[in-house]
């Protein structure tokens, strides 16, 4: 980054500038991978775990590469891009800089219905992951519909989105007033955390990762154009309404799947995508994949700081990466030209 | 062609547009003027379908314009609205880029087609040595004629324009009518815009239609319509109006038309 404005600037130069950022992020992105990997209750050197990946063997080493961290270090890499690419297409189609998950009511949704989950019923704790994105999808479709009126203005939805997460938000904190012996689980849900989450967790996000991921990528151009204000864009033949219902849609289930397995992370959505723009700028053929790698990094590095700073006991991810995150995120602000 | 038929527009129940009836002709360039709340940017909304009548249609060559796909309406005709932002990050020539959505397909290779437009856009408007340049550097009439040219790479066979001269200068405004004027002229482009101004309006347009309250007041060329009694009635205000050089009319307000029942403020929609 550089801190004289920029007047002048080459075409390729601002290209090649812009690959090269996406190669260092997808390369931090990786490297955040193999230290998850590598860290935890025993060190493992990085030679050792590549080794173990490519040839799977029977040894205690490969089982717990194998059946404990790489499950939950894939789970965490995809719920860190879910929710930055989630943040990353809302502030784009709410036009608001503090859109994000949450705004669109899947966190408070996968909130309550979770700690429904946890504190009534904790012996159907199975069934918390399809309940938790049923929730989050059935607040986000809720907050839609309240903001309709001929038509869809981001401003109600957001306002929409503050109504309906405040009244949830009072369901869950009446429930843990009223079973307050039982808070434990439920905290941990509320901060959010990746402690124990395994092939299956990874299994129940990867669709929506993959299929989310793709349709984020191929919206870049229209998201470039929205970023222009809504008459312009309709004037350049965009379909607005549909194409902020459908993107939402997207957003929705990016951050609904995400949630549902790691419980209420706050921060990603939210920071990430705008370190990405801070980072690499707005133009979003390279923001979205930025967003992504740097959702995976941040949540990686998080994660493994999680697991081994206060070994053996393990921090919800959603504490370090507040705690972390925040700071390195208000430095990137100061910095901005 | 573009026409407005009988088409009723409002909110809550009261009307702004009331069975209006407009027709614009291929080629000319119709500048819309009225007093405000007449519902100036209203029309040109209308007419650019970022709104829907709730009766009749705009047609554009005898079809209605909701019936077009979104990209082949782009294609044929381009809007820059009253105000306009874009991402601080944006060059120039990114943003003149983006007129060139609308003829983009992922299955189509466009790239000659789209750099020769965008070269001819960035030229018509002299923009090409600000070509790398950050939008947000650029200065209001410099911007303007930025916004202009992403238009004008749409290739489109009608411009419309809300205030394309608020918040520029003397000789900036002069700069984009020009500009405009000469883009009529030499690619024979339909242009609609809202001015503020009578007397650019009387130098640059061809016809000027005067809304009031809604309703059309008069159409037809600036000797025609740029009249004593229309500035009484419409604008209220008294005004002296004399023929400029290229024989055009000109006006110069003098005062508020002198009676006590004509309220100086007017009611909106």
């Amino acid at each position: 980054m550089q801190n004289k404005p920029e007047l002048f600037t080459g075409r390729s130069h601002r290209m090649t500038q812009r690959l090269l950022m996406l190669g260092l992020l997808a390369a931090v992105a990786g490297g955040g991978i193999l230290l998850s990997l590598a860290q935890g209750a025993s060190g493992i050197p990085v030679g050792e775990v590549i080794n173990t990946l490519l040839n799977p063997n029977s040894t205690s080493l490969s089982q717990i590469i194998w059946n404990i961290r790489l499950p939950r270090t894939l789970v965490a890499a995809l719920v860190g891009m879910n929710l930055a690419l989630s943040g990353a297409l809302l502030q784009s189609i709410m036009r608001s800089p503090l859109a994000d998950p949450h705004i669109i009511g899947v966190s408070s949704g996968a909130g309550l219905v979770g700690i429904v989950i946890l504190i009534l019923f904790p012996h159907h704790e199975y069934l918390l992951t399809p309940a938790a994105f049923a929730g989050a999808m059935g607040a986000a479709f809720a907050i839609y519909i309240l903001a309709w009126k001929g038509g869809i203005r981001p401003v109600r939805i957001i306002l929409a989105g503050v109504a309906v997460s405040a009244f949830l938000g009072a369901g869950i904190a009446g429930l843990l007033v009223f079973y307050s012996d039982r808070v434990h689980g439920a905290l941990m849900w509320m901060v959010g955390g990746l402690s124990a989450r395994s092939w299956p967790h990874l299994y129940a996000i990867l669709p929506y990762s993959i299929a989310g991921g793709l349709l984020a990528l191929f919206s870049a151009k229209a998201l470039n154009v929205l970023e222009l204000g809504d008459e312009v864009a309709s004037g350049l033949g965009l379909s607005v309404e549909r194409t902020r219902l459908a993107l939402t849609v997207v957003a929705a289930l990016l951050a609904a799947s995400a949630v549902s397995v790691a419980g209420l992370l706050g921060f990603v959505g939210l920071v990430v995508p705008h370190s990405a723009r801070l980072i690499i700028g707005s133009d979003y053929r390279f923001l979205i994949p930025a967003s992504a790698l740097l959702g995976i990094a941040v949540i990686t590095v998080s994660d493994t700081l999680a697991r081994t700073l206060f070994s053996p006991v393990e921090l919800p991810v959603g504490i370090i990466m507040a705690f972390a995150g925040a700071p390195f995120f208000l430095y990137l602000l100061r910095k901005e030209p | 062609m573009l026409e407005a038929t009988h088409i009723s527009l409002g909110f809550d129940d009261q009307y702004l547009f009331k069975d209006f009836c407009l027709t614009i002709k291929g080629g000319e360039v119709l500048s819309i003027i009225g007093p405000n709340g007449s519902g100036k940017s209203t029309l040109l909304k209308t007419l650019a379908r970022n709104i829907k009548p709730q009766q009749g249609n705009i047609l554009l060559d005898n079809k209605a314009i909701h019936s077009y796909n979104p990209s082949a309406l782009a294609r044929l005709m381009a809007v820059l609205p009253q105000s306009t932002s874009a991402p601080s990050d944006l060059t120039v020539r990114e943003l003149v880029e983006y007129g060139r959505f609308p003829h983009q397909h992922w299955w189509k290779n466009t790239k000659r087609e789209d750099s020769l437009a965008l070269d001819w856009a960035m030229e018509r408007t002299k923009l090409t040595s600000l070509s790398d340049r950050l939008v947000s550097t650029l200065s209001g009439g410099e911007r303007q004629r930025v916004w202009l040219a992403m238009a004008l790479a749409q290739k489109p066979r009608i411009l419309l324009l809300d205030e394309p001269t608020t918040y520029l200068d003397i000789c900036h405004q002069l700069e984009i009518l020009e500009l405009v004027t000469a883009l009529n002229n030499s690619e024979g482009i339909t242009v609609v815009m809202v001015l503020h101004d009578m007397n650019h309006a009387a130098r640059y347009s061809d016809r000027i239609a005067v809304l009031n309250k809604g309703s059309l007041f008069a159409v037809g060329t600036p000797e025609q319509v740029i009249r004593t009694d229309t500035l009484r009635e419409v604008f209220n205000v008294e005004a002296d109006i004399w023929l400029d050089s290229n024989k055009r009319p000109i006006c110069i307000p003098r005062c508020l038309v002198a009676s006590a029942d004509q309220p100086i403020v007017q009611k909106r929609g």
